[in-house]
């Protein structure tokens, strides 16, 4: 696989609450690869929400805490030095994406990739292992989604990573238009290049008033608008300006960049095939149907260019026919925007459509990775398989599903060692119950953790570990 | 509007007073000419100061001069229908401040304890539990007569004891406010915490904010007057409703042996026009939840 544009390792997610610590997550480990879909899958409160939302702290915290674990972001930003034109320091690029910690060389900055120092001592900064503890060794720019900043935190949500809800129309504000909600998107996290299009607008608004004979007094006020702008451009954060929005009179300076805004929107609903955009940015979000409003919650998190956007159950609310419609406008839009997708869902249907690899998460564990068509064709974990087994096949003549037995553990008081070891039929007390299993990479990229397949192996016969569906026959 | 005849009485009844407010100097000039020799007390510079006409006191029942008589005032008789034309403006000028300091006292403090929960939450709302512990008008009371008795300490007081009651009623919606979709979705792109509040949540809030503010100025008012009749508010012979009940107390039983509703007009006149004030904030802030709550919206 190519260098992931999310890496999630160890993510370990307690809630303290007064029943006791629900141990939502334990150690989730999870690979986005730059424009692929992955597939999230798995029952109601396995923590498929819980991973996403804690990679952009949207869990409530408290009763919350992430208690260990990594999140790698692959992100370029404009270059500091040529504001993005492209200069020698970023090599005529515009980005920068390179390293911080590692200068792009990959190896630890603390023991220069030895993994040890000289009087022999392991290196506690790399854990040993000589990669570069910030970029994973890929020598790129990676931020660590999980010790950034509130304001930092604030820049990566929307533009790095957005989301895409469930409910459409709650993530949706009942009292603003669709137009202004659309618009804030691109008022946070693109208000350089706003404001450049609005100086753009403007010089030429003036250009034109020059040839009219009445535009001496609007050549003026323009002129300070232009001032405004140009100011904004450098103090994109400016509080004066923000103050100034709020005097009468004078805020209507702001109205030029609203008008940019607008046009945005108007585009960002164009591409999400909306029909007749210009009328739905007037209206209130009670007046859209429901996949209207999934459309529109979908453009507001394209505004912002994400790498990874997270479609959290997007079309669990629709019914099948608006369902389609979303996923081939989803799969439209990856292919033209190049961003990667983090598609959760309890659907195995929908994932076969959607997904290029997919995840299973079991009680806050990732149990099994694989890309989408292995994993129905050899589902290796005892609950894919379970899970599998249960779809009801048309050409099949069935009297009784196969099920996996009993109930998802109580997370407060997991089941030590493998979390689905009380249900699992192969499971075998002398490592089941007290070893965590590991991802196990058994090949074509894919992952399972599974004492079965791992160096416990020898305590399963090779029948066990077959591929297959249990199907009881009439 | 249509389907609520009284919301219509309510939206009159105001504008009368807004129109009389705006009018007063034309309503209510002050005499052309005052001084000793004209027997006409009046401050030229003020004209909240109802002039006084002649040397007694005791009150004169309604005439030409005087269309709802005149009251006992200090130390001349006192016109009442000037007192109540220019104690509109002080009415509506009492009322809004007010209400309008009380409401951005609320507004704030309740955002901030709704939103951000956890301490903060907990320190704003015992200080307001223990505020609404006390009899408003008595803590009031207090207030004015800890840092004296003026209009401007009046209004202190009481919009120091209002603001209590909306922060509680603006927490506890942005508390279920904060828990809508749209806000975790404005978080998730990446909106900062004030913004939130300001832009997704107040809006979310503020109608039953100004339903109540709006019934509440007609309270204020009244509250104010309750306080001036007992004599804690204004200066003497200042126009104010309240203020002119006030000055009457001593002649409110008649007159002693004969008729005892001998002086009406001097309490009649001034209690129609609080009673007429309050009563159209009321029909109005009902009119307002019409409009604006959709639950009662027919």
């Amino acid at each position: 696989m190519a260098d992931p544009v999310l890496r999630v390792s160890g993510l370990k997610v307690n809630f303290y609450t007064y029943d006791g610590v629900v141990k939502a997550l334990d150690g989730v480990s999870l690979d986005v690869a730059p424009h692929e879909t992955l597939g999230l899958v798995g029952e109601t409160g396995c923590g498929k929400s819980v991973t996403v939302n804690s990679l952009v702290k949207l869990i409530p915290i408290p009763p919350g805490r992430i208690e260990s674990g990594r999140a790698l972001l692959h992100w370029p930003v404009p270059c500091p030095h040529c504001r993005g034109k492209g200069c020698g320091t970023c090599g005529g690029s515009g980005k920068l994406d390179t390293c911080e910690a590692c200068n792009g060389r990959g190896t630890c900055s603390a023991c220069r990739g030895h993994g040890r120092f000289r009087d022999g001592k392991s290196c506690a900064r790399c854990a040993g292992v000589g990669k570069c503890y910030a970029c994973d060794a890929t020598g790129k720019r990676h931020v660590d989604l999980l010790a950034l900043s509130p304001r930092e935190l604030r820049e990566v949500r929307g533009s790095a990573m957005s989301m895409i809800f469930q409910e459409a129309m709650s993530a949706l504000n009942p009292v603003l238009k669709i137009g202004e909600q659309v618009g804030e998107s691109f008022y946070y996290h693109q208000r350089e290049a706003l404001c450049r299009a609005t100086i753009a607008r403007l010089e030429k608004e003036i250009e034109r008033a020059r040839g009219a004979a009445t535009g001496a007094v609007r050549i003026v006020s323009l002129r300070l608008y232009l001032t405004l702008y140009r100011w904004m451009l450098n103090k994109t954060e400016s509080r004066l300006l923000q103050f100034l929005r709020k005097v009468p009179v004078v805020r209507r300076y702001h109205r030029w960049i609203e008008k940019e805004m607008e046009q945005r929107s108007l585009e960002a609903l164009r591409k999400v095939r909306i029909p007749a955009p210009e009328e739905v940015l007037k209206a209130y979000p009670h007046e859209l149907s429901g996949g209207m409003t999934q459309r529109v919650v979908i453009a507001i998190a394209l505004a912002g260019n994400p790498k990874v956007l997270v479609a959290d159950e997007p079309t669990t609310a629709l019914d099948v026919t608006i369902q389609s419609q979303i996923l081939r406008l989803m799969q439209d839009l990856k292919a033209e925007l190049g961003a990667a997708i983090i598609f959760i869902t309890h659907d195995l249907a929908v994932i076969a459509q959607i997904a290029d690899r997919v995840a299973v998460m079991y009680a806050g564990t990732i149990a099994e990775t694989a890309p989408v068509r292995e994993i129905f064709k050899r589902p290796l974990h005892p609950y894919t398989r379970g899970l599998i087994g249960a779809i009801p096949r048309p050409h099949q003549d069935l009297v009784r599903l196969s099920e996996i037995p009993g109930n998802v553990p109580n997370l407060v008081n997991p089941p030590g060692g493998c979390r689905f070891h009380p249900r699992c039929k192969f499971a075998k007390a002398e490592v089941c119950a007290s070893e965590k299993p590991l991802l196990f990479d058994v090949g074509n990229g894919h992952l399972v953790a599974c004492h079965m397949y791992d160096q416990n192996a020898p305590l399963w016969t090779d029948e066990d570990r077959q591929p297959r569906v249990e199907v009881v026959a009439r | 509007m249509k389907q609520n005849p009284l919301s219509v009485v309510g939206l009159a009844i105001i504008l009368m007073f807004i129109g009389i407010a705006i009018a007063a100097p034309v309503l209510a000039p002050l005499p052309a000419v005052c001084g000793p020799d004209v027997g006409i007390v009046c401050d030229p510079n003020d004209p909240y100061i109802i002039p006084g006409y002649g040397y007694q006191r005791d009150p004169l029942p309604p005439s030409p001069e005087h269309p709802f008589g005149t009251t006992p005032g200090e130390p001349a008789r006192l016109d009442i229908y000037y007192g109540i034309i220019w104690g509109t403006r002080n009415a509506f000028r009492v009322g809004i401040v007010v209400v309008g300091s009380a409401l951005l006292i609320g507004i704030a403090l309740g955002l901030l304890a709704g939103f951000r929960g956890g301490f903060l939450d907990e320190v704003i709302m015992r200080i307001v539990d223990i505020m609404l512990a006390f009899p408003a008008l008595i803590l009031a009371i207090a207030f004015v007569a800890a840092f004296g008795a003026s209009l401007q300490n009046l209004m202190i007081a009481v919009a120091a004891v209002w603001w209590p009651s909306y922060v509680r009623l603006v927490r506890g919606d942005v508390l279920a406010a904060r828990e809508q979709g749209y806000v975790e979705a404005a978080r998730a792109i990446g909106a900062s915490d004030f913004r939130i509040m300001g832009r997704h949540i107040l809006p979310n809030v503020i109608y039953p904010i100004i339903i109540l503010s709006s019934m509440d100025i007609g309270a204020v008012v009244l509250v104010i007057a309750a306080l001036s009749f007992l004599g804690l508010g204004v200066a003497p012979n200042y126009a104010d409703w309240g203020g002119l009940v006030n000055l009457t107390r001593n002649y409110i039983v008649g007159q002693v042996g004969g008729d005892s509703l001998a002086y009406w007009y001097t309490y009649v006149y001034p209690g129609l026009f609080i009673f007429l004030f309050v009563l159209g904030w009321n029909l109005l802030g009902d009119a307002f939840r019409d409009i604006l709550d959709p639950k009662v919206r027919r």
